[in-house]
């Protein structure tokens, strides 16, 4: 089974390197992250994820996301929905606290919550973009100015219609 | 069946099969396409262009997305939506002051989901679960990671990825399943933490293979929880 780690949510151990060593997928939290982590994500496959929502509900540091990108790395953001650290599935939220809280713009927001979202599950060849023959997976909107005011009106639901593999959800 | 989207105002993260992860700079760009239509052959993508170069197409459904934006549906990569009950009194334990780790010390946070999750039947589990993706979905998304790590029983861990994998199978979005079975120590291997791990990478990962439940493994790697020995040792 290939990896896909939780690392370094509250301390720097040396989890990133080895989850490395083994191919991971993904390394998950990076809310603390070191220079060497990030030279050693610079050289791999491995994809960092983000988590925003925990880190809103446990008032922990948020993953330094800017940094993350500003080394040339990618970034996903996923939701961490759990009972005990974020009781919450939301990733209107998550797009949108990414911007607040880690200075993302909402095109980079917006990438990590979909492209690179799919690469982090292993799902890029039929998720994450709007691709000939890719999932018939989008969500349409409510009337909005611009693609910048779902991050910025955050809290508010401006989904009109979701269709998940063609059905209407 | 063909879906239509007409009018859309701006359709966006249009890109090619071979684009399979943006990273630095790249990131900072979106490609979309402005005054797009979009359609949808039953569970794929058949193709889109700009309303000017709309061709003549027979939709079983045609709506009309004016003003409106559409977007590839959100990937949450790294969820636990399997789980029983809920942790609402350490929320108010927190508000009154402990931290994450003093409720962890004394016998919340993980162990506690384990507790309820083991007296949870499968079925009961699969509703409280099915629930949460509901709604997930109708808050736009289309793929979802689920872990285990609840269980801290061969039995209970098999329990949550079964449910998970129904999940995938009753629901249209995409479920991707994680084996996160050192996610915690049990209390009943609190002072043999490499028991426990012999236990995880002997006897449990072996069941999760043989009856094909999850796609990936994971580990906490934290102080506290498991070294970077461990992450070897599980992941080797």
């Amino acid at each position: 089974m290939i990896p896909k780690t939780h690392v370094n949510q509250f301390h720097a151990i040396g989890g990133v390197k080895a989850s490395v060593d083994h191919q991971a997928l993904s390394v998950d939290h990076l809310e603390v992250i070191t220079d060497e982590d990030i030279s050693v994500l610079k050289n791999s496959e491995t994809m960092p994820v983000a988590l925003p929502s925990c880190s809103y509900f446990l008032s922990i540091p948020y993953t330094p996301g800017r940094k993350i990108i500003d080394a040339g790395l990618p970034l996903a953001l996923a939701t961490d929905y759990n009972p005990g650290s974020t009781p919450s599935g939301n990733m209107n939220f998550v797009v949108a606290t990414a911007c607040i809280k880690m200075k993302l713009t909402p095109e980079e927001a917006i990438n990590a919550a979909t492209i690179n979202g799919a690469y982090a599950m292993g799902i890029s060849e039929t998720h994450g973009s709007i691709t000939k023959g890719k999932s018939a997976s989008v969500i349409i909107t409510k009337e909005v100015p611009s693609y910048g005011y779902l991050p910025y009106a955050f809290g508010s639901n401006l989904i009109d219609m979701v269709i998940v593999a063609g059905e209407v959800v | 069946m063909k879906t239509l989207l007409t009018n859309i105002k701006e359709l966006l993260q249009v890109r090619d099969i071979a684009t399979n992860k943006v990273s630095g700079a790249e990131m900072k760009e979106l490609p979309t396409l402005k005054n797009a239509w979009l359609l949808l052959e039953n569970e794929i993508i058949l193709d889109f262009g700009e309303m000017e170069n709309l061709p003549n197409i027979e939709a079983n459904n045609i709506i009309d997305c004016t003003g409106k934006i559409v977007l590839p549906t959100w990937c949450d990569s790294h969820t636990h939506i399997v789980y029983a009950g809920n942790r609402e009194q350490e929320f108010v334990d927190r508000i009154n002051g402990l931290s994450y780790q003093e409720i962890a010390d004394n016998g919340g946070v993980i162990l506690n989901s384990a507790k309820k999750l083991q007296q949870t039947s499968e079925e009961d589990l699969f509703t409280q679960s099915a629930t949460r993706l509901m709604e997930v979905m109708k808050l736009g998304t289309g793929a979802i990671e689920i872990k285990s790590g609840y269980g801290l029983t061969t039995e209970a861990e098999l329990k949550m990825l079964r449910v998970a994998k129904k999940l995938g199978e009753t629901f249209p979005v995409k479920v991707k399943t994680t084996f996160l079975g050192a996610h915690a120590v049990p209390s009943e291997f609190k002072d043999d933490k490499q028991g426990f791990m012999d236990y995880v990478c002997n006897e449990m990962l072996p069941k999760v293979a043989e009856e094909n439940l999850a796609d990936y493994v994971d580990i906490f790697c934290e102080k506290g929880y498991f070294t970077v020995e461990d992450t070897h040792q599980l992941l080797s």
